[in-house]
């Protein structure tokens, strides 16, 4: 399987800026996605994403495409998240929920009761461990393969598997509990 | 209760949210590639050198390992051949020592026994000169005696009242037998200082060890009849015959062809001395007070250290 975004890699190893913003417009609104989600705000994401494509430019001779291009931005991505988190260590760092950010969040959920659970489910999420977040991020809402989210966390793809079924089976239980917080459809 | 396809379903129609406008151009700003394009094509491509640079590091790790093992090695075996051949100079200059040391050693025998030799030759004149004096003594005394018997015989019958001429010629007789006795005695302790010479000289020519028998010494005795005692007459007529037929010296290999016959037809350890230091060694322990040769007339002996001594004198009659 080529990935089609390879050959712009190769342009701009070799000083292509052309093609370096050709791979900015595909991918940066998917990596701003992913860092908001994490952060859940938006200047620290915007932040992130400049930090994440600055380092990616420093990495682009290291790349050797034994993965995707995008597996690879969402790995630097992540490690930048990583390394933003132990450096500020912020406590509660979020304004918001990051769906409010999106003009219509539940716009494919038609009934009140849906939309209550669909935001509960996502709220799960920022809830789960780390390691079972960041699978969630990666393989759902960013709707990277099993094989490009293990290449993004650098691990197997059987532990991103077991992680993936384990955070199902938690935001299963989470949902089944009571005394979840109300509903972020109202806010 | 969700399923979990249900969830998984939530999960999916997650919205995106949609980043600052200004964000693209920001980030196309701030672009900063390794090496920007010049057009040209031309210029070093550092990102091989950037990939293969920890490989070529470990390259060069394991070759200057090479090399500096290599060195050791040569270093090691220049050495340890070094060290080889000053073990063999050490060797080398202790055997020159210890030759060295045996030859002075053997320098110091030699000139002692060359002033040994020395000391006897001279001994030995002496003797000759003396034996000389009392050949011409007794010369003289036989003439003398020859005389007194002509007139003795020319002289008219004696009277009764003369004294009886065997009282006279009793005593003449006398002296004259003492005087050759002791001539031939002397004569005698010659021969074994010859003797005695002969053997340290044969040493000198075999490693210190004394001759098995008389006839071995044949070249340092000459003739056989340094080994008759003058008083063993037959020996010595013996000897006078073998070798006087040998010829005069001056027909140079004629003469010690004959030397060499006339020794082969002399018995082994014939004539008058005892043979008693065979094969001793010079240097062996008491050796100066081993009599190596007796007279077996005069009981005259000669030493190892070359001297002679004379047995006590008989008394006329005694054995």
């Amino acid at each position: 399987m080529s990935d089609p975004a390879q050959p712009l890699i190769e342009r701009a190893r070799k000083g292509d800026r052309v093609a370096a913003g050709q791979l900015i417009d595909d991918f940066h609104a998917r990596i701003y996605a992913y860092l908001r989600r994490l952060t859940g705000d938006a200047i620290d994401a915007e932040d992130l994403t400049q930090q994440t494509f600055a380092k990616a430019w420093q990495s682009l001779e290291t790349f050797a495409g034994r993965s995707t291009v995008s597996a690879w931005l969402h790995g630097i991505a992540y490690h930048t998240f990583a390394d933003w988190l132990r450096r500020k260590r912020p406590v509660e760092s979020r304004t918001e929920d990051w769906w409010d950010a999106c003009p219509d969040p539940f716009e494919p959920f038609a009934e009140l009761a849906e939309r209550d659970t669909t935001a509960s489910v996502w709220q799960s999420v920022d809830a789960l461990p780390n390691d079972l977040r960041q699978t969630v991020h990666l393989h759902y809402f960013q709707e990277l393969t099993l094989q490009e989210t293990a290449d993004a966390l650098g691990i197997a793809v059987s532990t991103v598997k077991f992680r993936v079924k384990s955070a199902i089976g938690q935001l299963q239980k989470s949902l089944a509990e009571p005394g979840l917080k109300p509903s972020a459809v109202n806010r | 209760m969700k399923t979990e396809a249900e969830i998984e379903e939530i999960l999916r129609q997650a919205p995106e949210p949609a980043p600052p406008p200004q964000l693209a151009g920001e980030l196309k700003r701030t672009i900063q590639l390794p090496r920007s394009v010049n057009g040209t094509g031309v210029g070093l491509d550092l990102s091989i050198w950037r990939r293969w640079l920890p490989a070529l590091g470990y390259a060069v790790l394991i070759l200057g390992c090479v090399v500096v093992l290599a060195v050791q090695v040569q270093t090691g075996g220049e050495l340890r051949q070094r060290n080889e051949e000053l073990r063999q100079e050490l060797v080398l200059a202790n055997e020159t020592a210890d030759a060295n040391a045996a030859a002075a050693q053997r320098a110091a025998a030699d000139r002692i026994a060359l002033l040994q030799l020395r000391e006897d030759a001279a001994e030995v004149d002496r003797l000759e000169e003396k034996l000389d004096a009392l050949n011409a003594a007794i010369a003289r005394l036989s003439a003398e005696a020859a005389k007194l018997q002509a007139q003795l015989s020319a002289a008219p019958e004696p009277e009764p009242e003369i004294i009886a001429p065997h009282d006279f010629f009793g005593d003449a007789n006398s002296a004259f037998n003492q005087a050759r006795t002791k001539a031939s005695s002397i004569a005698c302790v010659n021969n074994l200082k010859q003797i005695g010479l002969a053997f340290r000289i044969w040493a000198q020519d075999n490693d210190g060890r004394f001759p098995p028998n008389f006839n071995s010494m044949s070249n340092e005795l000459a003739v056989a009849k340094t080994l008759c005692c003058p008083e063993d007459k037959a020996n010595v007529e013996r000897a006078l015959a073998l070798f006087h037929s040998a010829g005069l010296p001056s027909e140079e290999e004629g003469y010690y062809r004959s030397i060499a016959a006339a020794w082969a037809q002399w018995p082994i350890n014939g004539g008058s001395y005892e043979m008693l230091g065979a094969n001793l060694h010079e240097d062996s322990p008491g050796i100066v007070n081993k009599i190596i040769a007796r007279c077996r007339i005069h009981g005259h002996y000669g030493l190892g250290d070359g001297s002679v001594h004379q047995a006590p004198q008989r008394r006329e009659g005694q054995p």
